[in-house]
């Protein structure tokens, strides 16, 4: 009889206990898709890293104001060359399996973070060598100066446990991830869900406020409203604006817009098919770009929501100066009298490619591009292909002189696009100007930011002087947050950044 | 007999190569996972790289015979995306579709024979003529948007059942009766006229001559006569809610293939979306020569056909 009564007090015990966990503060939060992987240099897309960084820390972070602060590492130096960053690291820090977070496991997170497994080990390679000083301290090297290499660090290095890693292999430990962050990872049901509990033992005793995170695989957008709508999620991104508009005024439920870091353009091209064209003239690729009714086209299209362009150094990225830098007007006589003066008083024909479908209402704004631009005598022609053959080749040998796309940032300036767009020789670079060339390589090398900063800044005055795209929008992004949420700021690159946040009661 | 089997095996095995040879090809058409995969800034030798080790740059007839001789051993590859066997990841997501499946035959089982039965013993009563509507928006109604509408009914506005997921018995309901709708719709139109079809019979004239009441008549003598036809109707159907169910568990977040093959398809991942088409074509093909076979054994006509 007494064993009968213990065995039930231990049942009820278990049955409180579980109740209360399952009613303490865990967050619920959407993901679009199932993430490849939980481990950082395999988890390929944003979705993936949205779920993988609760796990970790990096050694540094970037805050909402583009400002780099310490996290694993107390502070650091770089060496007069510009190639050395000398780590201080924290101590007294562990990984959620007990081991001590020490200086190898810096080593260990470049080592396997580099592995030819990964999709895309550039991210670690970029250093030369990282070599454990002491336990507490870690020297980083790069081959070359590279302005963001403190912001790809803080993006992609995940701190992973050295000894766990060499014991596991990274597939088993892709399976069960460990890091120092503040949550710790629960279980993974595929294509379902991913459950994280709070570190009780992280660094930063202040952290984290919630129980636990749960995040919840959700492919439709609708249903990730419907979702936010009941509070079976409380947060929801990737929303259309139509799903934004019609949560407008429901109880309990914030609908959440920034500017996503994105810039969509139309290219122009000097090489390939660009060869011989008017767009050689400057003159023409500025009245291009007055001749666009980009406003008109956000209006109709985005229902207003998105931005136009006024460049490719964007609102929030570094050297962004709204007073210098706004957006091309929409000009169509002076678009004209450019073209005249260029010797195209009656405009010209040309061909512009189209990633059909390849981005929300791209086919729409193709069109209207190309309606835009017949209102100052420049027949354009939309070559519409499949993002297939779009993208697999190197961009100047498909298509015509002037093509669609556009270009996403997370490290919170331009640097990556500008490169990606116009060093010649990548894969996406079809106008090649030396001097922008050296201006961005100068740009890349600069490591101190109010220098780097201004050659931002003088860059934008040469692209719009000597256009070499037509600079089109920003977009707005939605997520749908329930109003119990507290402290959740999403970085503009469609980052979620649970760190600090909290349920309210 | 034996040639019989022997000739409907090889085609089987025939219209299996068949569909492995096309989904080969299709799905190289739909993307380069070089140009998704590989960060837009990457230099040009990283793509090389990426595609050198994924095998991507070899000739397409040699990775053609590379994949067939990995499928004769059970071999799909590995997911580009997870890096690890395709077919793996296939039997991670198979039960939750099975499931809803048969939730949905269930389901369209459940409603379709009763109604039918009793819309067919009394063909223009009342029963029938709602039998014919239900039927007919079982056929018309689109799936994708019947789920949404159940969501935002019975989800978001009554509560009753859970919007997504796969937590409990609940979560199965709306998305088990979209994904059955439409071969409720079919199910029910077959039965009303298998029963007309029974109705006109001798036996039954007989039956009803002995006096026996309407529901016993139709309990005992016409349901068994119309449930040979019906259950292979079953069974085509079954494999047709295995391949259909993609918008369904899209629409629910429901964790089966439907959705891995949605992200699959997005992501390129050719290995994996070659292994879920292979296995869906696979049970879809075993189920028709299991079919065929019995019609075989239970009709000797067809063995000559």
């Amino acid at each position: 009889m007494r064993t009968f009564r213990q065995a039930i007090t231990a049942l009820l015990a278990a049955v409180l206990t579980a109740g209360a966990f399952a009613q303490g503060d865990v967050l619920k939060v959407s993901l679009s898709s199932d993430p490849t992987s939980l481990y950082m240099p395999r988890a390929a897309d944003r979705t993936a890293g949205n779920a993988s960084w609760p796990l970790y820390d990096s050694l540094v972070y970037l805050d909402a104001d583009g400002e780099l602060k310490p996290q694993l590492a107390t502070d650091w130096t770089i060496g007069s060359d510009g190639l050395t960053y000398t780590f201080n690291l924290r101590e007294g820090v562990t990984f959620h399996n007990g081991e001590a977070f020490t200086a190898d496991d810096v080593v260990a997170t470049w080592e396997f973070g580099s592995d030819d497994s990964n999709d895309y080990p550039g991210y670690y390679t970029v250093a030369s060598s990282v070599e454990a000083v002491d336990d507490y301290t870690v020297r980083i090297t790069t081959a070359e100066p590279n302005a963001i290499f403190l912001t790809t660090l803080s993006k992609n290095w995940a701190i992973i446990p050295g000894d766990y890693m060499r014991e596991v292999g990274i597939d088993a430990f892709a399976e069960a991830p460990i890091g120092t962050g503040p949550f710790k990872f629960v279980s993974r049901t595929p294509g379902e869900r991913i459950v994280m509990e709070a570190n009780e033992d992280y660094w930063d005793a202040s952290l984290p406020y919630l129980d636990g995170v749960e995040f919840r695989i959700i492919p439709d957008p609708s249903t990730r409203v419907a979702a936010v709508q009941t509070g079976d999620v409380h947060i929801a991104n990737r929303l259309t604006p139509e799903l934004a508009e019609s949560l407008d005024g429901q109880d309990g439920v914030n609908v959440l817009t920034y500017l996503n870091d994105r810039v969509y353009y139309v290219a122009f091209k000097n090489v390939g098919a660009g060869v011989g064209t008017p767009l050689e003239d400057a003159r023409v690729r500025q009245a291009l770009n007055l001749g666009v009714d980009r406003f008109g086209i956000n209006e109709a299209i985005f229902s207003g929501f998105a931005n136009a362009a006024p460049g490719f150094v964007l609102e929030g990225n570094l050297g962004f100066d709204e007073a210098a830098m706004a957006p091309f007007p929409y000009d169509p006589q002076r678009a004209q009298e450019l073209l005249a003066e260029a010797g195209y008083p009656d405009g010209f024909d040309i061909t512009m490619g189209c990633p059909a479908d390849g981005y929300v209402n791209i086919n729409e704004v193709c069109q209207a591009v190309a309606q835009s631009l017949s209102g100052i005598g420049v027949n354009v022609e939309v070559d519409y292909q499949t993002t297939n053959t779009y993208w697999s080749e190197p961009q100047y040998a498909v298509t015509g002189p002037m093509y669609v796309d556009s270009w996403s940032s997370e490290v919170g300036e331009a640097l990556p696009r500008l490169q990606g767009a116009l060093i010649p020789g990548n894969y996406y670079t079809t106008w090649n100007d030396a001097k922008f060339e050296s201006i961005i390589n100068e740009i890349d090398q600069t490591v101190d930011r109010s220098e780097r900063a201004a050659l931002y800044q003088d860059l934008h005055v040469m692209m719009r002087e000597d256009p070499p795209f037509i600079y089109m929008y920003q977009p707005v992004i939605f997520e749908a947050v329930n109003s119990a949420v507290e402290g959740y700021q999403p970085l503009p690159a469609e980052e979620y950044n649970l760190r600090a946040v909290r349920l309210a009661d | 007999m034996v040639g019989y089997v022997i000739r409907k095996v090889l085609e089987s095995l025939g219209l299996m190569l068949g569909v492995l040879i096309l989904v080969f090809f299709l799905v190289r058409l739909t993307g380069d996972p070089v140009a998704l995969m590989v960060p837009k800034d990457a230099p040009q030798e990283q793509r090389e790289v990426f595609a050198e080790r994924m095998g991507l740059n070899r000739p397409l007839p040699v990775q053609f015979a590379d994949y067939l001789g990995g499928v004769l051993r059970g071999d799909f590859g590995d997911s580009l995306r997870q890096k690890r066997p395709a077919v793996e990841i296939v039997f991670e997501r198979l039960r939750p579709t099975l499931e809803l499946a048969l939730g949905a035959l269930a389901f369209a089982a459940l409603v379709a024979i009763p109604l039918g039965l009793a819309a067919g013993m009394r063909p223009h009563g009342t029963i029938d003529r709602i039998a014919r509507g239900v039927g007919l928006a079982g056929q018309t109604v689109p799936n994708y948007w019947l789920g949404m509408l159940l969501i935002v009914l019975f989800a978001v506005e009554l509560r009753w059942f859970p919007v997504f997921g796969r937590d409990s018995w609940r979560s199965m309901v709306l998305p088990a009766v979209s994904l059955g709708f439409a071969g409720m719709g079919q199910l029910l139109r077959l039965t009303r006229s298998a029963v007309l079809e029974v109705r006109r019979s001798d036996y039954l004239r007989t039956a009803r001559a002995k006096g026996l009441p309407a529901s016993r008549l139709a309990w005992m003598h016409v349901l068994p006569n119309v449930a040979i036809p019906l259950l292979s109707i079953l069974g085509i159907q079954f494999t047709y809610l295995l391949g259909g169910s993609v918008y369904i568990e899209s629409v629910f977040a429901w964790p089966g293939l439907g959705t891995l093959l949605e992200n699959a398809i997005r992501d390129t991942d050719f290995p994996l979306v070659q292994a879920i088409t292979a296995f869906i074509a696979f049970v879809a093909i075993a189920v028709h020569l299991v079919t065929d076979l019995l019609y075989g054994l239970i009709d000797p006509r067809m063995r000559v056909a």
